[in-house]
């Protein structure tokens, strides 16, 4: 059957996906994600959170996006961190 | 009859009203707008007008900076020639990602359009956006916001942010991680730089870092209700190895004498002028131990100690500041003068001694031996016969 995928983590993509019928949603992560931990993503089906044995069906739209994200700052990290003297 | 209807002035006034004030119209019109700015590429020439309208508003604010910095270093103010040097680094740094940005648009592969995108799509992703605590479309200001949940970060509390997408921007092509403007509705900044409202916050512009590129590609294929939960987890996530302001320095205070921060717990205040000092700046006064700046106390002579107005007195010798207790010990000189003067009368209080020491013959109780080092004046030595025989 195919599934809409969508992947937020990395580069980010969505794609049509065929996978085998009574696929899981953890049967999916751990196909599409090797090594990742699933308590780190916020997976979802047709918009909605799900178990991870949720059952796909034809047409779903599975997303994953990672819980945690790190942000940046333009300038360099380290410049303009605070002096923080001990008392001496 | 329903020409008829549709011919009155009135019917035209309902309907007319109505696609004004029906959400679903609206939401209509938007995701309309939308679908044309996702399914066509910006003209190169409007992409080159952003660009350098973004550059040039850099540039201002680098010069504005440069002045700031520029009056402060002539006055010699060290605190605000530090912070005015950071800021001015940091619109530095600005103007170059914008510049490598601009570079990278004109010179990397042509924006090109991953996935057509129905508008019946955009508008399901605009209703999808409902799961939001709160959000909001203005089509007519060519905005769409979306608002997160109270946001906590080690502790600190940071409040609400009103995460917005400009959709006109998007209509000018522009997909980039300036699509999106954060605003904080509770601010919580850190001590000292307002324009801070979270670590990956500054000027109400998120620095997406890790998510830069997957908002990117959500965008372009019409996964807005993605690209605002992206935004919302860079929100909801503390990267230290780089941030406007740490979080551990976030209830900082600065140190009005040298700039740095401080934590508030280290922190002391000038107990005359109420500037807030850093451990390093606090002049504590000898006399009543509590805290001053610099400018507010006086040296003492040996310029070990420093002392208070209230303290404070003043050598009647030299004028020197030292403690109003001590002088009145000294003869209301300072250590140094009181020192002097001790030092330089040694010939009077040698004869003092002398006198004193000096044996009387017809006294038996005198001992048998005197030490002859006690006895420094030449005219009163003993000869060396009598420093060998012990006196009887």
């Amino acid at each position: 059957m195919t599934i809409f995928f969508i992947n937020n983590d990395g580069g980010g993509f969505a794609a049509n996906l065929e996978v085998a019928d009574e696929t899981t949603v953890a049967r999916l992560f751990a196909d599409r994600m090797p090594g990742r931990k699933a308590e780190d993503y916020l997976i979802r089906v047709d918009r909605q959170p799900v178990t991870a044995d949720h059952l796909l069906t034809p047409g779903s739209r599975v997303s994953f996006t990672p819980t945690k994200i790190a942000g940046a700052s333009h300038r360099i990290a380290s410049r303009r961190s605070v002096v923080h003297r001990t008392p001496a | 009859m329903s020409t008829l209807l549709a011919s009155m002035p009135g019917r035209r006034l309902s309907r007319r009203r109505s696609a004004k004030t029906d959400p679903l119209r609206r939401l209509g019109r938007l995701a309309t707008r939308l679908q044309q700015a996702l399914s066509s590429p910006a003209p190169q020439h409007a992409q080159l007008d952003y660009c350098l309208d973004r550059i040039v508003g850099r540039s201002d604010a680098f010069r504005r900076d440069h002045s700031r910095h520029r009056n402060a270093a002539r006055h010699g103010w060290p605190a605000a020639t530090s912070r005015t040097r950071d800021d001015l680094l940091d619109r530095l740094s600005d103007l170059r990602a914008t510049i490598t940005d601009a570079y990278a648009l004109h010179t990397g592969p042509a924006w090109r359009i991953d996935r057509v995108v129905s508008a019946w799509q955009l508008l399901e992703e605009l209703r999808s956006l409902e799961e939001f605590e709160d959000h909001e479309l203005h089509a007519k200001d060519g905005a769409i916001s979306v608002t997160t949940e109270p946001i906590v970060l080690e502790d600190v509390p940071l409040g609400r942010f009103q995460i917005v997408l400009n959709v006109a921007r998007l209509c000018s092509g522009r997909i980039d991680a300036s699509l999106f403007s954060v605003v904080a509705l509770e601010p919580n900044p850190p001590h000292g730089d307002e324009s801070i409202t979270h670590p990956h916050v500054r000027d109400g512009a998120p620095c997406l870092g890790d998510a830069t590129v997957p908002i990117q590609t959500a965008v372009r294929q019409g996964r807005l209700n993605d690209a605002f939960r992206l935004v919302e987890r860079v929100l909801q996530t503390y990267n230290p190895a780089s941030s406007y302001r740490s979080l551990s320095e976030w209830t900082y205070v600065t140190c009005d004498n040298c700039g740095d921060g401080v934590s508030p717990d280290e922190s002391a205040i000038c107990s005359a002028c109420e500037q807030t000092l850093c451990c390093h700046c606090d002049a504590s006064c000898q006399g009543c131990h509590e805290s001053f700046c610099q400018g507010c106390v006086e040296t003492t002579s040996d310029g070990e100690h420093n002392v208070c107005s209230r303290c404070a007195g003043h050598c009647a010798h030299c004028a020197a500041a030292d403690l109003d207790s001590r002088l009145d010990d000294q003869d209301g000189l300072c250590r140094s003068c009181f020192d002097e003067r001790e030092s330089e009368d040694p010939a009077e209080e040698d004869a003092e001694e002398a006198s004193a020491a000096e044996p009387d013959p017809a006294s038996p109780l005198l001992p048998s031996t005197i030490p002859t080092v006690l006895i420094s004046t030449p005219t009163l030595t003993p000869t060396p016969s009598a420093e060998a025989e012990p006196v009887t």
